[in-house]
């Protein structure tokens, strides 16, 4: 185990936790910097709570080294309401009841964001490709398709 | 109303609203949430509350300040049905609140102020005089809370009315109230709710509040955006897992690899020496290691070295359940409906089926794990954790550190899912961690991992029915026999102090019981086995195993009879009329004609509980192994349906549930170990295996019923019908997962 300081942008600020190299970003995000926003639900890439943003990419926060982040641009769930993307998918959520217990959603929004920024126009089948590895267990799939394909056509605008 | 709001229903309203006068309630135990969101259109002038504005507390469910917001206290959890919302549309309803200014916020634990009405009536709690349990169990939320919380509002909205008439020297008559105003109707003067709170304040509450025609409603009825929504939409909410408190610790627990298996020895030296684990301790549940952090903790936990005297656990395998449980099968049971001769009956039958049912272990795999936060200091604690039975969870803390419940706050946090979890009748892990926090006097955070949910037990339990029918020349059904063999939930004589309410929802021959059908010869008798596997309630309970049995021979019996599953079922239920209604609502909603043949199988059930209907039809196609399940349509008869977007989030969420248990849901154990440890090898649905999912809700007037766990119960056994139906196949135990002629990849 090596504890060193890996710098880092979270969210558009410069951190430096000296931490255990190995140590997963999602514990640095939730017990370093107070970031809980990314939530744990099974620590190993299976539920996709922990989904963040690094470098612009959805990545499952609880099984990557924070030392494999050094440098990068980190994004979380406290962010998106900075981008207009972001105001857009929390307004559909909350229109069309998309949470229940809401645990999960964190990590939908931000693999929403993602998929939404890569495919602008996304099929059904691009939204089981790109949404398929976040698990809600309260079952809220239908509401966050149709709310995908809600934004897709500006509605939300 | 059928509901249990029988006794005391007007008693127990004055006592509140009385007894609760400018008592105002603790802030800081509370989660508590800033005014309604804004609908999507109406901009940027979002209401806020002034957190220093002047408040009064009416009563124990309302709290009105001056600058005229209205916040309800919900005595209920949320853990995802939407209790913040629902509530508080009952009180802001007959209170007349403008519903732009109405927050929610969590009640104290405490039973006798915040327990359901909807466990007066079954006669358990005498003692306490009108308590309730504060339990959030068996879909009882909405119809337990109705009344009464109509009542609140409608209370203090006749308080305002008095202090507006006083105030402006008129009759109270010439007064009506809209969104937080009384208005003058003659001249129009308005004074806001706010203004008047002091003034009101000073009033008796009426004993007798009159409530509102429905037909006047505004607010119940009409279909409302989550209260809760924005804060789920930011990651601004903390759930348990998020909670901190200074110096706190973070604490996982080894428990033993086998159920009930005591700890033999440990060596604790390698986990002490990973950074940042502080301390290893005895527990009566395993061994404790206390970390800064999770990380540290689970780095801690997995150097830890722990011997445990396994074959004094519970060492049994899912393997031989099935014979176990079919021997005693062959024996009769503890009859619990008897209807005419079955015997008789199946003397006159002249074709008879008999078969054996089974179903695994079942996890509940909320997505937030469970986790408690506790800070004792040796003769006072505090808790805080996201739980569906709080009154409780506070009790048994308070026995295990010896302190009186007056010594206990338990705060309780919206949770990340619960489906029976976080009310568990073994109270394992709020035992745990006072047990924990006991041995180690810090503040600290007990956090359970995702293997530990999935290998921590109180499952829903191992079942096996056996069912028989007799049909008659005529293809009439003569005779029916259902019989039940499984663990019963009942595990504790304090739970079982406290059940004497809950008989009727923990008892495992709930759904078969419940036979909708005219049939005239019928027996239910039921077998409890016993063995050290912790089980629990599960999101519909016995009803998702009854159900499947029940629904998936009655079409074999269709079949045997050469009826089509529609017509013999509307045969048997034309004495239901509610059943009829949703039966023929979905078929229509599906466009399911009989005789259809478009290369769509159809399959149906139909079943009513928590004083509801319901009827839910499953298309699929088969094409070789590959099951496409394309769509699942239901019809609901739940009553008044407070906001009927929420009952479709809960019928859509339970199908849901449903296909993820009916598909891949079990838990095996081997030698009494469990196999299954998180969600690669104890699969959910995912976004691709999700069907379309449609929704009719049956116009009512009547009182609530329940729909938390409405949309579980006829989802397997549709979807075994419309297999049934495509291919003829049977499917007598679950999960579908287990036959390797189907695939629904």
């Amino acid at each position: 185990m090596a504890v060193n300081p890996v710098p880092l942008k979270v969210n558009g600020a410069v951190v430096q936790p000296v931490v255990d190299t190995e140590k997963p970003l999602l514990w640095v995000l939730r017990d370093e910097l107070n970031l809980t926003g990314s939530k744990y639900g099974c620590g190993r890439a299976q539920c996709g709570a922990c989904t963040v943003h690094v470098d612009g990419q959805p990545t499952r926060a609880c099984v990557t080294p924070i030392a494999a982040v050094a440098n990068k641009e980190i994004n979380t769930i406290e962010s998106v309401t900075e981008t207009s993307l972001g105001q857009q998918v929390q307004r559909a959520w909350v229109t069309l009841n998309v949470p229940q217990c809401g645990y999960c959603q964190s990590g939908q929004i931000m693999a929403v964001v993602a998929l939404l920024r890569a495919i602008p126009k996304p099929s059904d089948r691009d939204i089981d490709e790109a949404l398929s590895g976040n698990i809600c267990r309260c079952g809220m799939y239908p509401r966050i398709r149709k709310a995908v394909h809600e934004l897709a056509a500006g509605v939300y605008r | 109303m059928s509901g249990p709001l029988r006794r005391r229903t007007f008693l127990r309203a004055g006592v509140i609203a009385g007894g609760g006068l400018l008592v105002a309630c603790d802030w800081s135990g509370s989660s508590s949430r800033s005014p309604a969101a804004p609908v999507a259109d109406s901009g940027p002038s979002e209401p806020q509350a002034d957190p220093n504005a002047e408040r009064w507390t009416p009563n124990a469910f309302i709290r009105i300040s001056a600058d005229n917001f209205v916040t309800i206290i919900v005595g209920a959890a949320e853990i995802g049905q939407g209790t913040m919302t629902s509530v508080p549309m009952i009180v802001a309803e007959e209170l007349d609140a403008d519903w732009g200014r109405v927050s929610w916020e969590q009640s104290p634990a405490s039973a006798i102020t915040y327990g359901n009405p909807f466990w007066q009536a079954e006669g358990g709690l005498d003692e306490f005089d009108g308590a309730g349990l504060q339990i959030t169990a068996a879909s009882t939320t909405v119809r337990g809370y109705y009344t009464s919380q109509r009542q609140a509002g409608a209370a203090v909205r006749e308080m305002l009315l008095s202090a507006a008439a006083e105030r402006l020297g008129v009759p109270a008559s010439s007064l009506r109230t809209e969104n937080s105003f009384v208005i003058h109707k003659a001249s129009g003067a308005r004074l806001s709710y706010g203004e008047l709170a002091a003034a009101a304040a000073a009033i008796s509450p009426p004993l007798f509040p009159t409530l509102k025609d429905p037909a006047s409603f505004t607010i119940i009825g009409r279909s409302k955006q989550r209260l809760d929504a924005k804060e789920k939409t930011d990651g601004s909410l903390t759930y348990g897992f998020d909670f901190k408190i200074p110096d706190m610790l973070t604490v996982m627990v080894l428990r033993a690899p086998v159920f009930a298996a005591p700890l033999q020895d440990f060596d604790d030296s390698a986990a002490l020496a990973i950074d940042g684990v502080v301390g290893v301790y005895r527990v009566p549940s395993g061994v404790a290691v206390a970390a800064k952090d999770f990380w540290s903790a689970e780095q801690g936990r997995k150097a830890l070295q722990a011997q445990w005297l396994t074959p004094l656990g519970e060492t049994l395998s899912s393997a031989d359940l099935k014979e176990q449980f079919n021997t005693q099968n062959a024996l009769p049971g503890i009859i619990v409906r008897n209807d005419g001769l079955v015997e008789l009956g199946q003397a006159t039958a002249t074709q008879t089926l008999s078969d054996d049912f089974h179903f695994p272990y079942l996890a509940h795999a909320p997505m937030e794990p469970l986790n408690v936060t506790i800070d004792y200091t040796g003769s006072a604690c505090e808790i805080w954790c996201g739980s569906q039975w709080p009154d409780m969870d506070k009790l048994v803390a308070a026995a295990v550190l010896g302190l009186g419940p007056e010594q206990v706050k338990f705060n309780n946090l919206l949770s990340g899912g619960g489906f029976g979890r976080r009310a568990c009748i073994g109270f394992d892990y709020i035992q745990e961690a006072a047990h924990v926090a006991r041995a180690i006097g810090q503040p600290l955070k007990v956090v359970w991992t995702r293997e530990d949910d999935i290998r921590g037990g109180y499952y829903r339990p191992y079942t096996a029915c056996r069912l028989s029918a007799g049909l008659d020349s005529s293809g009439k059904i003569v005779s029916w026999t259902h019989r039940v063999a499984s663990q019963t939930l009942l595990v504790s004589p304090l739970v079982e102090a406290a059940t004497k309410l809950v008989t009727e929802e923990v008892q495992t021959a709930q759904g078969a019981i419940e036979l909708p059908y005219d049939i005239p010869n019928v027996r239910v008798d039921t077998h409890a086995v016993s063995n050290r596997v912790p089980v629990l309630w599960v999101r519909s309970v016995a009803n998702a195993t009854n159900v499947y049995a029940v629904e998936t021979f009655f079409d074999r019996l269709a079949s045997m009879a050469g009826k089509h599953p529609l017509s013999m079922r509307r045969e048997l239920l034309h004495n239901k009329p509610r059943h009829l209604a949703v039966l023929n609502a979905a078929a229509n909603a599906a466009g399911w004609r009989e005789g259809s043949n478009d290369g769509v199988h159809r399959g149906v059930a139909v079943f009513a509980s928590y004083d509801s209907v319901i009827a839910q039809v499953v298309e699929l196609t088969l094409s070789g192994k590959r099951v496409k399940i394309k769509r699942v349509v239901s019809a609901v008869d739940c009553g008044t349906a407070v906001n009927p977007d929420l009952v479709e989030a809960q019928i859509e969420s339970g199908i849901v549930f449903a296909l993820s248990a009916a598909l891949f849901g079990e838990i095996t154990l081997v030698d009494g170990v469990v196999q299954e440890s998180n969600y690669h090898d104890y699969r959910v649905l995912r976004m691709y295996q999700t069907p379309k999912i449609e929704t009719v809700i049956l116009p009512s007037g009547e009182h609530p019923g329940g729909v938390g766990e409405l949309g579980v119960p006829c989802v397997a056994p549709a979807l075994a019908n419309a297999l049934f139906a495509a291919s003829g196949e049977v499917y007598n135990s679950l999960p579908f997962s287990k036959y390797d002629s189907i695939s629904f990849d």
